[in-house]
C-alpha cells in the first residue's frame, strides 16, 4: 500500500511541477532576473537582486513605463549551468518575460546564451567577462567593464606610474580569472614590465595562500596584481601581511568592495585598484543611487549591485522606446548611445559589449579614495 | 525484489508496477507531441538523464554494493572525451559517444583495484577522492581542456544522418539511451551475474567460498556502470553544447547516489522513481528562492527517516540486510 | 623556503587535526561518514562570532557557551535526524546520504541566518610573530598547535581513564555485546557527537579567527580534508588523527609551492588513496579482522 502512496505522491508532484507556475499580472511588464541565490556565490546574488528590484521600485513609483509597471522575478540559478539552463527553458517558454538579467557567472551565459539565442529573448548579464559570451549570439549583451580594458589600464598604471618592474599573478582558476590574467600579462608585456611568478587558486576551496605567498616572495616580486574576489583578495592581503612581506597589492575592480577592508585592515592599506563605479563619486545620479539603496536595503551598494541597477536601467529605458516586444526590445537595447549610469555613460559596441571609462582608487585610512581617472 | 524471488504479495504489487509503468512508457513516447513547452520536454530530458545515470550506478552500488560518491567523474571524463573528439577531430557523434564510454570504462576498471582490497566507507572515500582528482585534472590541464574556460560550441549529434536539433529530439535520444540503460541493467539484475553480485554485496567471503570470481564480477560491474555514466556525459556535453568542469563536482555525485539510495539499493524501478521525485522537488520549489535548498536538504533527511528502504524497497528485505 | 612551507602547512595541518578527532570519534562507533560535520564546523564558527560580537560577554565565555551550544546541535542532530535513521536498521548509506542531506540543511541555515556574505571574524588576540632562521612563525599559529596538543590528550585520556570512555571504547568495538553490558548505547553516541561537535566549534571558531573570515560554505573542504586525515591516521586513534591531519597540511602545501596549485586538493586525496591501498586501515588503525 504505502508503495501505491509513493507512486502517487511522487507523480502528483512531478505533475505539479509541469503545470508551472504561470501567472501574467496584467498591465505588468515582467523581467527576470537570473542570479545565484543559494549556494556559494550567493553574496553576489544578492546585489543582483538589491540592484534590479531597487530600478524596479523607482521606475513604478514615477508612474512605470507609459503606465505600465514593472516586475523583476528573482530566479535561483545557484551558478550552475544546468539549473540556469533550466531556468531560460522556461523562460523561453513563458512569453510574458520582455528580457532577462542575469548570470554572475560566464560559464552559466554560455550554457543558456544558445538557448536565449534561439528563441530571441534578450539575455544582459551585467557581470560576464568571457571574450567569447556575446559571440553567442545577437540577443547577448553585457554591461560591464571588460578584462581587456582593465588589465592594460592596471598594466600601464603599474609600471609608468608606480615604476614597478617585477610583477607576480594570483588569479582565481574560473574562466574570468583566466581572462583578467591574460589580458593583464598581454599588457604587461606591452608597458615593457616581467612576470616573475603566475599563481593561481581554486574559488570556494582555498582559503590559506601562504604556499603560493611565499613562493611569489622567494620570487622577489615587487607588487602582486590580485584577479580575484575581495573574500579572497582580503585573506590573501591578510596573509601576505601575517607572513611580513613587503610586497604591494594591485586589484582588479572584483576587489572594490567595503567587506575587502573590513576583512584586511591595515593589510590593505595603500593598496591601488581600478573600478568604474566609485561610491563617493559626487555626481548627483551616484548620490542619489547610494542614498536610495541604502534606504531601501541599509548598506552601500557594492559594484555588483550598481552594475545591476544600470543593467535594469539600460533594459527600462530599451522598454520605454520600445514596449515589451522581445525583437524590438533587442534593437533598442543595441542602439542605446550615452546612458548615464551610476557605472559611467554606457554605450554598446557593434559586438553588444558596454564601453565604460575606468578610474583608479586607492585605498587610505581604511577607505577608498579616488585617485585619478584613465 | 526479483533478485530473491518475492512473496505474492510483492508479484502483485509488480504487476501493478508493469502496467503502470506501461502507461508511463507511452506517455513518455508522446511527450514533444502533446504540445507542452520546451521547458517541460526539458525537464523530462533532464528527468531521463538522471534516470540513466541513477540506473548505471545501481548497477555498481545497488546490486554490487560498490558504493561511489565519484560517479560524476565518469560521467565528466564521457562528457569530455566526446566533446573534445568532436571539436578537435570533428568525429562524428556515434563514434564519440562510444569513445566517451570506453574512456570512462577504463578509468572505471581502475577502481577496480582499491575495491578489491577496501570495504565499505573506506571505499566510498576512495571514489570521492578519485572523483575531486579527475575534476581537478579536467579543470588544469588546460591545454586539452581549455581549464575553467570550458569547450563551447559542441556540435550537434548526426545519427544515421539525422540531425539532433529540436528539443523533441534531444528527449528521443536520452529516451533511447534509458531505455538500453534499463534493459540491460534489469537483465543483468535477473542473470546469474546479478546473483552473483548480489551475493558479493551481501557477504563478499561467502561468495568467494562459493566460487564466485570476485575480480571478474567486479570488473563487470565497474566496466559497464562507469561505460553507462560515460555515455550519458557524452550525451549531456552535446545536449548543453557548452561544458566546462563546474559540472562534474561532488554535489552531483552526491545526487546521483541519493537516487540509488532513495529508489532502494539495486531498485531500478525505484531509482526511477527517486529520480523523477528530486528533480522535481528542486524545480517545483523555485518560488521560494532562498529557503530552496534547505528544504531540499530537510527533504533528504526525512526521506531516509521515512522509507529507508527506498521509496519502493519493500521493509521485508530490510531486516534480512 | 621549503622550511617556511612546512611551517605554513603545519598551522592548516593542526586545524584539520582538531576537525578529524570529531570524525575518528562518530565514525569509530557508528561507521558512517557525518557529511554534516563540516557544517557544523561552520556553525559553530558562527555562534562564536555572533556572541563575541554581541559585545556582553568576554571571549572566553563565548568560546566556552558556543562549545556547549554547538555540541548540543550536535546531540540535537544524532536524536532528530540520525537515530531514527539507525534505530530502522537501515543500511549504513542512508545514513550518508542523511548526513549529507543534513549538511545542505545546515549550510542553508547558516546562511539564511548569519547572510551569505563573507562575515569579518573579530581579531581576539592580538599576537605578534617571531622570526626564526629566516622563516615567521605567528604566535598564532603556535597556539593553535599547543590548544590541539593539548585537546587532544585531554580527550584521549578521557576516553582511557574515565568509566564513559570506557564505554565508548567497548561501543567501539561492538555495540550489541556493549548493549547486553548494561550500557546505554545511545547515551554514549549523543555523548560522542557532542564531544566532535564541540571540538568542530574549537576548529571552526580557530579557523576563522586565523583567516579573520567566515562564510556559510567555509566547512565543507575542511571536512572532507579533516576525513581524509582520520581515515589516513586510522579511524578511531586519535594520535593516528593528528598526525594525520599534519601530513595533509604539508603534504598540500608543498603540492602547492612545488607541483601546481591547481592540484593542491588532489594531492591530499591521491596521499589517501595510496596510503589505504598500501594500509586498508590507514596509518596507525589495527588491521580489520574480516568476519567469517
Amino acid at each position: 500500500m504505502t508503495k501505491r502512496l509513493m507512486i502517487t505522491l511522487v507523480s502528483t508532484l512531478v505533475l505539479l511541477c509541469l503545470c508551472g507556475m504561470c501567472t501574467i499580472g496584467a498591465g505588468e511588464i515582467r523581467i527576470a532576473v537570473c542570479a545565484p541565490i543559494t549556494g556559494n556565490y550567493s553574496q553576489y546574488g544578492l546585489s543582483f537582486k538589491n540592484g534590479t528590484q531597487l530600478m524596479a521600485k523607482l521606475v513604478n513609483e514615477a508612474g512605470g513605463i507609459n503606465g505600465a509597471r514593472i516586475k523583476m522575478e528573482i530566479y535561483d540559478d545557484k551558478n550552475e549551468q544546468k539549473e540556469g539552463v533550466n531556468i531560460a527553458q522556461r523562460l523561453v517558454s513563458d512569453r510574458g518575460v520582455a528580457a532577462v538579467i542575469g548570470h554572475f557567472a560566464s560559464g552559466v551565459c554560455l550554457a543558456t546564451a544558445p538557448v536565449f539565442q534561439r528563441a530571441g529573448l534578450v539575455l544582459i548579464s551585467p557581470t560576464s567577462s568571457h571574450p567569447d559570451f556575446t559571440k553567442q549570439g545577437t540577443y547577448m549583451f553585457r554591461n560591464n567593464v571588460k578584462e581587456d580594458v582593465e588589465g592594460p589600464c592596471s598594466a600601464e598604471f603599474m609600471i609608468k606610474q608606480l615604476k614597478k618592474k617585477n610583477i607576480a599573478i594570483i588569479y582565481v582558476n574560473n574562466d574570468w580569472g583566466v581572462t583578467a590574467r591574460d589580458y593583464f600579462m598581454e599588457g604587461v608585456k606591452k608597458f615593457g614590465g616581467k612576470i616573475v611568478a603566475s599563481e593561481m587558486f581554486i574559488d570556494g576551496q582555498t582559503k590559506d595562500f601562504s604556499p603560493i605567498l611565499t613562493k611569489i616572495n622567494a620570487a622577489k616580486a615587487e607588487i602582486i596584481y590580485l584577479a580575484a574576489m575581495y573574500t579572497d583578495s582580503g585573506m590573501i592581503a591578510q596573509q601576505l601581511n601575517r607572513l611580513g612581506y613587503k610586497i604591494d597589492l594591485f586589484g582588479n575592480s572584483s576587489i572594490y568592495n567595503d567587506m575587502l577592508i573590513q576583512l584586511a585592515g591595515k593589510a590593505v592599506e595603500g593598496t591601488y585598484l581600478v573600478a568604474s563605479y566609485f561610491d563617493e563619486d559626487p555626481t548627483p545620479v551616484v548620490r542619489n543611487f547610494i542614498a536610495n539603496y541604502k534606504k531601501e536595503y541599509g548598506v552601500v551598494p557594492d559594484q555588483y549591485a550598481a552594475l545591476a541597477y544600470d543593467t535594469a536601467g539600460l533594459v527600462v529605458e530599451a522598454l520605454k522606446i520600445c514596449g515589451p516586444d522581445r525583437a524590438k526590445l533587442r534593437d533598442a537595447l543595441a542602439g542605446i548611445k550615452d546612458y548615464p549610469g551610476v557605472t559611467g555613460n554606457t554605450t554598446f559596441d557593434e559586438n553588444r559589449d558596454a564601453q565604460k571609462g575606468v578610474i583608479i582608487l586607492q585605498i587610505q585610512n581604511g577607505k577608498f579614495v579616488f585617485h585619478s581617472r584613465v | 525484489m526479483q533478485v530473491l524471488g518475492g512473496n505474492r504479495k510483492a508479484s502483485l504489487s509488480s504487476r501493478a508496477s508493469r502496467i503502470l509503468f506501461g502507461i508511463l512508457g507511452l506517455v513518455l513516447l508522446a511527450v514533444p507531441y502533446v504540445g507542452v513547452s520546451s521547458y517541460v520536454v526539458r525537464m523530462f530530458t533532464l528527468t531521463l538523464m538522471y534516470i540513466s545515470l541513477g540506473l548505471s550506478l545501481n548497477l555498481l552500488s545497488g546490486l554490487a554494493g560498490q558504493v561511489s560518491l565519484g560517479h560524476a567523474a565518469f560521467y565528466g571524463i564521457g562528457a569530455y572525451t566526446s566533446a573534445l573528439l568532436s571539436l578537435r577531430l570533428g568525429l562524428p557523434f556515434m563514434l564519440t559517444c562510444l569513445a566517451g564510454g570506453i574512456m570512462a570504462s577504463l578509468l572505471g576498471l581502475l577502481l577496480c583495484f582499491p575495491a578489491m582490497k577496501l570495504q565499505g566507507t573506506y571505499f566510498t572515500f576512495v571514489t570521492l577522492g578519485f572523483g575531486e582528482i579527475v575534476r581537478l585534472i579536467i579543470l588544469n590541464w588546460a591545454k586539452l581542456t581549455r581549464g575553467p574556460m570550458g569547450l563551447p560550441g559542441i556540435p550537434q549529434p548526426v545519427i544515421l544522418g539525422i540531425r539532433i536539433a529540436s528539443d523533441g529530439a534531444y528527449y528521443y535520444l536520452i529516451l533511447v539511451i534509458a531505455v538500453i540503460i534499463y534493459a540491460v541493467v534489469s537483465n543483468i539484475s535477473n542473470s546469474a551475474t546479478g546473483r552473483a553480485l548480489v551475493a558479493i554485496r551481501e557477504d563478499t567471503l561467502v561468495a568467494e567460498a562459493m566460487g564466485v570470481n570476485v575480480f571478474k564480477y567486479k570488473m563487470i560491474a565497474f566496466g559497464l556502470s562507469t561505460f553507462f555514466a560515460g555515455i550519458v556525459g557524452a550525451y549531456f556535453a552535446h545536449y548543453i553544447s557548452f561544458i566546462d568542469p563546474s559540472n562534474f563536482t561532488f554535489d552531483e555525485s552526491s545526487l546521483i547516489l541519493s537516487l540509488v539510495v532513495l529508489g532502494g539499493m539495486g531498485n531500478l524501478k525505484g531509482t526511477i522513481l527517486a529520480a523523477c521525485f528530486l528533480i522535481a522537488v528542486p524545480e517545483v520549489m523555485r518560488g521560494l528562492l532562498a529557503y530552496r535548498m534547505l528544504i531540499y536538504g530537510l527533504i533528504l533527511v526525512l526521506a531516509m527517516m521515512i522509507r529507508p528502504q527506498g521509496l519502493l524497497g519493500s521493509q521485508k528485505r530490510m531486516q534480512v540486510s | 623556503m621549503l622550511l617556511q612551507q612546512i611551517v605554513n602547512g603545519l598551522t592548516i595541518g593542526t586545524m584539520y587535526s582538531l576537525c578529524a578527532v570529531g570524525y575518528s570519534m562518530v565514525f569509530g562507533i557508528l561507521e558512517f561518514v557525518n557529511f554534516a560535520h563540516g557544517s557544523i564546523y561552520t556553525v559553530g564558527a558562527f555562534i562564536t562570532l555572533t556572541l563575541v560580537s554581541s559585545g556582553r560577554i568576554g571571549f572566553g565565555v563565548s568560546f566556552l557557551l558556543s562549545m556547549i551550544a554547538t555540541g548540543l546541535l550536535g546531540v540535537a542532530i544524532d536524536r532528530f535526524a540520525y537515530y531514527p535513521i539507525r534505530s530502522k536498521r537501515a543500511p549504513k548509506m542512508n545514513l550518508l546520504i542523511g548526513s549529507i542531506g543534513m549538511s545542505i540543511f545546515l549550510q542553508n541555515l547558516a546562511m539564511l541566518i548569519w547572510g551569505s556574505q563573507t562575515r569579518n571574524y573579530p581579531e581576539v588576540l592580538r599576537l605578534g610573530s617571531t622570526r626564526l632562521l629566516g622563516v615567521t612563525i605567528s604566535h598564532y599559529q603556535v597556539v593553535i598547535f599547543l590548544l590541539t596538543a593539548f585537546l587532544i590528550v585531554a580527550l584521549q585520556t578521557f576516553i582511557k581513564k574515565t568509566k564513559t570512555g570506557k564505554a565508548m571504547r567497548a561501543t567501539a568495538q561492538n555495540v550489541d555485546a556493549t548493549k547486553l553490558m548494561g550500557v546505554n548505547v545511545n547515551l554514549i553516541v549523543q555523548i560522542v557527537f557532542f564531544i566532535g561537535s564541540a571540538l568542530a566549534c574549537v576548529a571552526g571558531t580557530l579557523v576563522g579567527m586565523y583567516y579573520q573570515a567566515a562564510d556559510p560554505w567555509m566547512g565543507f573542504m575542511p571536512g572532507l580534508k579533516a576525513f581524509t586525515a582520520a581515515v589516513l591516521g586510522g579511524i578511531g586513534v586519535f594520535e593516528g588523527a593528528m598526525v594525520g591531519g599534519l601530513i595533509i597540511g604539508i603534504v598540500e602545501t608543498l603540492a602547492a609551492a612545488y607541483i601546481h596549485a591547481g592540484y593542491r586538493d588532489g594531492i591530499a586525496f591521491a596521499v589517501l588513496i595510496i596510503v589505504l591501498l598500501v594500509r586498508p586501515t590507514g596509518l596507525w588503525g589495527k588491521a580489520l579482522s574480516r568476519k567469517v
